[in-house]
């Protein structure tokens, strides 16, 4: 295993073309990346203390092909310039420990479950993505890796720590075994137990090893040796050809580890503790390499009188020690090599490091402890470790030294191909400049994007912007409004091109102003004088431009606002709350409309220049224009010019349910109710009002064959959710036919076939129900007394009152087959359905859905979604009309719920019918399917005052709905909109000033302000943090379950 | 419903019906031969998009697929010309679909008939013409209500291919394809975080903003290594060969518009500065809120591709019409755009409303209609020979009875390179044989 390991990665490293270096087929387009490479300008640490100027590295198929001052660029390879930057060897760690998912026991296993020495890291251990990320992000190129428990854990393997699986090879799978003294739950339970462990396991991995020979040996006459893959596995470490990298807690344990090691003639390295400093020379005169982590003891915490009392001196020096560690070992003459093992994050490593260097660590012998110590330790120190032709391209690229305490490393080369680490910030403006704004207001301001800093210069004085997030060019940022000469905080957001910040800012008050800010051309390294008062550490930084957040310390300065400062939230709300929310309800109101023409959905059909008067929220008149003695008890309305039509109806919305559309957790879900879970604060509502709606069929999803209860509705926005109610209309429930139903494979039906049946099956088990009722109901009373009532079932309730004609089917459907089938099961059970919705196929059995008295309520012009879809046809709605069925159009939708006037006006379009005939197709038709065509749907007196005015035909596909009313309140008026919406942009604002405010602390103010004046506490549209609609206009429309 | 028209013009209307080629071809539609005899249509309002309009008495006279005159009056005399009397009717250069996915769609629910979207976050070497089906029942669908052209998007991923100009008829995708190449696809990754409520564990802000950060640098490795590679294969003679790299060579050199798909004004500003720093021509593909982006848009003069009117609005305090009132906006602002249908391909035949929509709230009707005619010509690299009528031009036009941005108007007659169209449908096939099933139960009286 190992051998073959060693030929593979050698052949991967030295003369394998890239091509063949993936062997199965490509999953896509045979990518060709270019792997001639040169690093230019550079200065390279070849190895710990030698170094080359301005040198250029050429890397090529992975491998450094030329390291030098004079080395000519090849053609075609990627010049990467490396002007300030150093390169040193890529980092090794010699011991990463490394959980794994778990340890296989295949037969010939140990009896005991923690010496599993057979177990290999290099089948079965790799690093996450995320691990070799991290260890990549501080420089490590290389990790020998190993499982983290067990007293005999099993053979390491040396990867390459590339981002990509496939880069990630093992170099050589003779790493070390490795070892522990782990002990507790169950055998070995002390640590003298796990040390007389080990030793009975090297004695049996002798004695096995012996076994085998003389089997082998002798094969005829002998019994076979035991099967015991654990010892077969020890055979190498106790001949001493397999180093056992023993993790050790203390220096005491190092010095156990050694012991046993001798004993048994182990050649040991040890994973040492960082308390060798406590037992120095012993450990030292071990002769052995140390592999020393870099975790330094907490600081113990002495600030209590108490507590101090328990820190023992040995404790704080053991503190105070810790980072000398490496050093005297080093000193002292050890072979060491530093890892990042134990380290409670592995982002303290260059901190750690930091200090040990200040502790005297020389930086030459920790960059050895790093790249030629592990090197040679992993036996690899002939492919890596060093920056040298025909090594591995295996490179660390820093601005300035690795050695500070958080480097600044850019790049990670791995075999040759570049990670990139952190990027060379893409905005990079560091300099003075003028901004200017279409306000008329100019600036002066300095501008450092590596530091995140934005200071406007405004006389002597200078305003620190806060909360500036850089992000690729883009950059924001929020400054106290004294620069914009305006009281509270002014927000900027820009984006850096050619060289200037280009953007749009808001005011207090949410007025948008847009502003430039052009760098002045001769200041770009003019001292950072302003520099100085920040907080000097650009501290969060080794990621790079990316991690923007808590650059800037001054956005934690968190000042609850002063009480002096302190403001009531306004007492006034709206209903609902949020914009467009109402403070008061709409109320009814006595009302002429005069002039406009009028569009009844009703026997007069449309009356040019007609009249329309509401009292009590009921019609009183409609017609033409008559002579008015007195209107001043009313409101009238000139409507001149203007079109006037019935309040829209929608047959099929799902606009306004909470908490999801669907129970589609069994097939039939008739005890379910729409009404329970009406939302009346879905803005869609308001929106759909803006489009001249006024009343909605809410309808369960098309899940299941028998879904819930539907709701309908009339939209009086801001009212509660009883409200909305029409409590008059017919209880509903929806069905569902076809593909949706009989998608799922699990559940029965699965086919047309089987919805048949199964709704037949309800319909059967309801008349059974109702029968046994009546038995029981019908029983005498001492009968009755004597009989335990039957279950009262929710579900086949519902499906009882569709038997007693009180309850309407509204079934989701599209085939012909099925619509058909549907009518015909409905006659069998003598009750008339609803309407079918959707109905594309309609047109194909238009005779029989009109003779059994169905309504059709189908989309305009959809198709195509799906492949029951595939025959709908626009004219669908209009041949259904002409053989006699009612029909409506609906939206299904929230979007095309607003557009029901032109949805209508494709009637005319595809199949030629009347005006009126189309509009009733959004107007008293669906009420009439609803059964509250005795209230709405038509402007006919007696009918409740629900009417939409609109700038021209409600046909126009120009038209614009200017006024809704239902129940003679008005409930959307196109100018009122806008104060609404005016009044929401206000609200807003003031409560964006007053998070600021909150956040960063009371703005400064220009002292010639006027006080800013507090917002209208009777305004409407006060916002809260609202979820934000889908981007994509694909997202919503085609994918549910119509 | 301003557009009466009369008997006479309805007579004229049918009998251009009747004259046209396969009249009785309803379900499969045949591809009209190249035109090979001049076309003059006369007598009627002629909007020519790129000029006013010439009422009531224009002509337009188009031969070998090329508009070859237009004007006012008496039309040439030209031996062997079809002469249309179109009197009382209209005549518009044909829409242009300016973002579709017309032809690699037929079912949108039925994965195998989805041919928009490649396996892999980066695939610059896919283009969308090769895999128009132009036997897609849903072409002539769209193509009944005037719509002739079409700019063609993969989708999906980051990188998600090549984008096609389109002529919408011909026997193959070759006949069909303008320019199979017409411009890189990238679908710009998110620029801020999401906030408020989610299914999904919502992660911190600060955390959201290292992965946005990585995904724009993964565009920028990906344009970095193109680069890198092109380069390479100018010098290196033994550098392999890579599909995607190649494919990204028209978009790098400037000789190809890489199409952005961009919603928001973070996602638009950031994709400017990156198509501004790399010296790349962009359009802005989606532009939900280019209108806070304007400054940014005028002083690059980026063009945007407005995906769609009839949307909601991304957030729940903005004005209920705040995609209604986007084109108006950007017209008052001096920005160049073009309306799309930002639909399914099935229903791309709704993108005059889309533009209508746009003029009940504020835009001029004039600029509607460039925004579906020239405007997007224009944007999709077209603007030489097609989206108006003028001289010189390919005669892609249509005739209608009034108005073609109202819903009510139906599209008449339809020439795309001077070849008459078949305007038939499986639709309007499947209407009259079932409108004979009803004739036959004696439900209907209408033979």
């Amino acid at each position: 295993m190992q051998y073959l390991l060693v030929a593979l990665a050698m052949g991967a490293l030295t003369i394998a073309p890239p091509a063949a270096a993936q062997t199965g087929p490509v999953n896509g387009v045979r990518p060709a990346e270019v792997r001639t490479h040169a690093i230019t300008g550079a200065t390279v640490v070849v190895q710990p203390g030698q170094t080359i100027e301005m040198a250029t590295i050429i890397i090529r198929d992975g491998v450094i092909e030329a390291v030098g001052q004079d080395v000519e660029v090849p053609p075609g390879a990627r010049v990467w310039p490396g002007d300030d930057l150093t390169v040193y060897p890529g980092l090794i760690d010699a011991a990463v420990m490394v959980k794994p998912d778990s340890i296989q026991r295949g037969p010939g296993a140990h009896w005991n479950s923690k010496v599993h020495p057979e177990w290999s890291a290099a089948d079965e251990l790799l690093p996450s993505q995320s691990v070799r990320k991290e260890m990549r992000s501080l420089g490590f190129t290389v990790a020998a890796v190993y499982p983290n428990q067990g007293v005999l854990r099993g053979s390491g393997v040396v990867i390459a720590l590339a981002d990509k699986d496939e880069h990630a090879l093992a170099y050589d799978g003779q790493a070390m075994m490795a070892a522990g003294f782990d002990r507790g739950g169950g055998y070995p339970g002390s640590l003298m137990g796990a040390i007389a462990l080990l030793r009975q396991t090297f004695y049996d991995a002798h004695w096995h090893t012996a076994c085998r020979r003389v089997w082998q040996a002798y094969p005829q006459g002998n019994e076979p040796p035991i099967r015991a893959d654990a010892l077969v596995a020890l055979e190498e470490v106790v001949n001493g050809r397999q180093a056992v990298l023993f993790e050790v807690s203390d220096e005491h344990n190092a010095l156990r580890a050694a012991r046993l090691a001798r004993e048994f003639d182990l050649d040991l390295v040890l994973l040492g503790s960082g308390y060798e400093f406590r037992r120095l020379d012993d450990i030292v005169g071990l002769g052995v390499a140390i592999i020393v982590p870099l975790q330094f003891p907490d600081r113990p915490d002495v600030s209590a009188l108490s507590s101090s009392d328990r820190v023992t001196l040995r404790e704080l020096m053991t503190w105070e020690q810790a980072p000398t560690n490496a050093r005297r070992l080093v000193e002292a003459g050890a072979t060491i090599a530093l890892t990042t093992h134990r380290l409670k994050k592995r982002s303290d490593f260059y901190p750690n490091l930091r200090q040990a260097v200040k502790h005297g660590l020389d930086e030459k012998a920790a960059l050895a402890a790093l790249t030629t110590v592990p090197a040679k330790l992993l036996g690899l120190d002939h492919i890596i470790g060093t920056v040298e032709a025909g090594k591995a391209a295996n490179l660390v690229v820093v601005e300035g030294s690795l050695f500070e305490k958080k480097p600044k490393i850019r790049d990670v080369w791995i075999n040759g191909r570049r990670h990139e680490i952190s990027k060379e910030p893409q905005i990079k403006m560091v300099s003075a400049g003028t901004l200017e704004t279409d306000l008329g207001i100019t600036r002066e301001v300095r501008i450092d994007t590596t530091k995140k800093s934005v200071t406007f210069q405004i006389d002597d004085e200078k305003i620190k912007a806060k909360k500036v997030v850089v992000q690729k060019d883009q950059i924001s940022f929020v400054v106290d409004g004294r620069p914009f000469d305006a009281e509270g905080y002014v927000r900027l957001s820009g984006v850096l091109t050619e060289g200037a910040i280009v953007g749009t800012g808001a005011l207090p008050d949410g007025q948008r102003f847009t502003f430039t800010i052009s760098p002045h051309e001769d200041t770009d390294d003019e001292p950072e004088e302003i520099a100085e008062d920040e907080t000097g550490d650009d501290s969060d930084n080794d990621a790079g431009v990316g991690d923007s957040e808590a650059g800037s310390g001054d956005d934690e300065d968190e000042s609850e606002e002063d009480d002096e400062d302190f403001q009531m939230p306004p007492q006034e709300l709206v209903y609902p709350l949020g914009a467009y929310g109402f403070s008061q309800p709409p109320e009814a109101q006595d009302v002429l409309i005069i002039n406009a023409t009028i569009w009844t959905s009703g026997p007069d059909g449309i009356i040019e220049d007609g009249e329309l008067e509401i009292r009590g929220a009921k019609i009183v008149y409609v017609g033409p224009t008559r002579a008015h003695a007195d209107t001043d008890d009313l409101l009238v309305i000139d409507a001149a010019g203007k079109h006037l039509t019935a309040g829209l109806v929608d047959c099929h919305s799902h606009t306004g349910i909470s908490g999801g559309v669907n129970e589609g957790g069994q097939a039939n879900t008739a005890e379910v109710r729409i009404g329970d879970v009406i939302n009346p604060d879905d803005i869609n509502f308001y929106r759909q009002l803006a489009g001249g709606l006024t009343a909605a069929n809410q309808l369960h999803g098309s899940a299941n064959p028998i879904g819930g209860q539907n709701s309908v509705i009339k939209l009086k926005w801001g009212g509660a959710a009883e409200d909305f109610r029409v409590t008059d209309a017919i209880a509903g429930i929806k069905f569902a036919l076809g593909e949706n139903v009989t998608r799922s494979r699990s559940r029965y039906p699965n086919s047309r076939m089987g919805v048949e049946t199964f709704i037949r099956d309800g319909f059967i088990a309801a008349r059974d129900y109702r029968a046994e009722w009546d038995r029981y109901l019908g029983m005498s009373e001492d009968v009755r007394a004597r009989t335990m009532p039957p279950r009262r079932d929710l579900e086949l309730d519902a499906l009882v009152e569709i038997l007693n004609g009180q309850r309407l089917v509204h079934c989701h459907s599209y085939r012909q087959d099925e619509i058909l089938m549907l009518i015909r099961v409905a006659d069998e059970f003598g009750f008339t359905i609803g309407t079918f919705q959707h109905v594309l196929e309609g047109y194909k059995v238009a005779e029989a859905i009109a003779s059994h008295g169905a309504g059709a309520s189908t989309f305009s012009d959809w198709w195509a979604y799906k492949i029951e879809v595939m025959d709908a046809i626009p004219y669908n709605g209009a041949l259904m009309h002409d053989v006699g069925v009612i029909v409506s159009f609906n939206s299904d939708s929230s979007e095309l719920a607003r557009r029901m006037n032109t949805e209508a006006a494709k009637a005319v379009r595809y199949g030629g019918l009347d005006p009126q005939d189309a509009l009733n197709i959004v107007t008293i038709n669906p009420a009439k399917q609803l059964r509250i065509d005795h209230r709405t749907g038509s402007l006919e007196v007696g009918k409740d005052g629900d009417f939409v005015i609109w700038s021209e035909s409600p046909l126009s596909t120009y038209a614009r709905c200017e006024q809704t009313w239902i129940e003679g309140a008005r409930y959307f008026e196109i100018n009122r909109d806008r104060e609404l919406g005016a009044s929401a942009q206000a609200q807003r604002q003031r409560l964006i000033q007053r998070v600021l405010r909150e956040a960063h602390g009371k703005p400064k103010a220009t002292e010639t302000d006027e006080p800013a004046t507090p917002s209208d506490p009777t305004a409407e549209g006060a916002s809260s943090p609202e979820p934000d609609q889908p981007d994509s206009p694909y997202s919503c429309c085609w994918r549910t379950n119509r | 419903m301003s557009g009466h028209w009369t008997w006479s013009t309805i007579t004229v209307a049918v009998a251009i019906l009747a004259a046209g080629r396969p009249a009785a071809a309803q379900s499969q539609q045949i591809p009209a031969p190249p035109q090979d005899h001049p076309v003059i249509i006369h007598s009627a309002t002629i909007h020519t998009v790129s000029g006013d309009p010439i009422e009531d008495d224009g002509y337009v006279v188009f031969d070998k697929g090329v508009i070859t005159d237009v004007g006012r009056g008496r039309p040439p005399q030209l031996a062997g010309a079809e002469v249309i009397d179109a009197h009382g009717l209209h005549i518009y250069p044909g829409f242009i679909a300016a973002d579709t996915t017309l032809g690699l769609v037929e079912t949108q629910s039925v994965q195998v008939t989805v041919d928009t979207t490649e396996l892999g976050r980066v695939t610059p070497e896919v283009r969308a013409a090769v895999a128009v089906n132009p036997d897609s029942s849903l072409i002539p669908v769209a193509r009944s209500n005037g719509i002739l052209t079409g700019l063609v998007f993969p989708r999906g991923g980051l990188v998600a291919g090549r984008c096609s100009t389109i002529r919408l008829d011909g026997w193959t995708w070759e006949q069909m394809a303008i320019d199979a190449e017409a411009g890189l696809v990238v679908n710009w990754p998110r620029t801020e975080p999401s906030r408020g409520f989610s299914f999904r564990r919502q992660r911190s802000e600060t955390e959201q903003r290292k992965q946005i950060a990585e995904s724009l640098q993964e565009i920028e490795r990906l344009f970095d290594d193109a680069v890198a590679y092109l380069q390479a294969r100018e010098s290196d003679p033994t550098q392999a060969t890579d599909l995607r790299y190649e494919a990204m060579r028209s978009a790098i050199s400037g000789e190809k518009p890489v199409f952005v798909r961009a919603s928001s004004v973070g996602q638009i500003e950031s994709a400017i500065a990156w198509a501004t720093r790399r010296d790349l021509r962009i359009v802005i593909v989606g532009g939900q809120e280019a209108d806070k982006a304007i400054p940014l848009i005028l002083k690059h003069d980026v063009p945007v591709i407005i995906a769609g009117l009839h949307r909601l609005p991304r957030h729940r305090y903005e004005p209920y019409d705040s995609a209604f009132t986007l084109p108006a906006k950007l017209h008052t602002a001096g920005v160049r755009f073009a309306i799309a249908s930002g639909t399914s391909p099935a229903h791309e035949r709704n993108l005059n409303h889309n533009a209508a929509t746009a003029v009940a709230f504020g835009l001029p009707r004039s600029e509607a209609l460039r925004a579906v005619t020239l405007s997007a010509a224009e944007i999709l690299g077209l603007g030489d020979t097609h989206g108006s009528i003028e001289v010189g031009k390919a005669a892609t036009l249509i005739i209608t009875q009034g108005d073609p941005l109202q819903i009510t108007t139906d599209t008449l007659v339809a020439f795309i390179d001077g070849r008459q169209i078949d305007l038939g449908n499986r639709q309007k096939a499947m209407h009259q044989k079932y409108r004979e099933k009803y004739r036959q139960l004696g439900l209907l009286d209408d033979s």
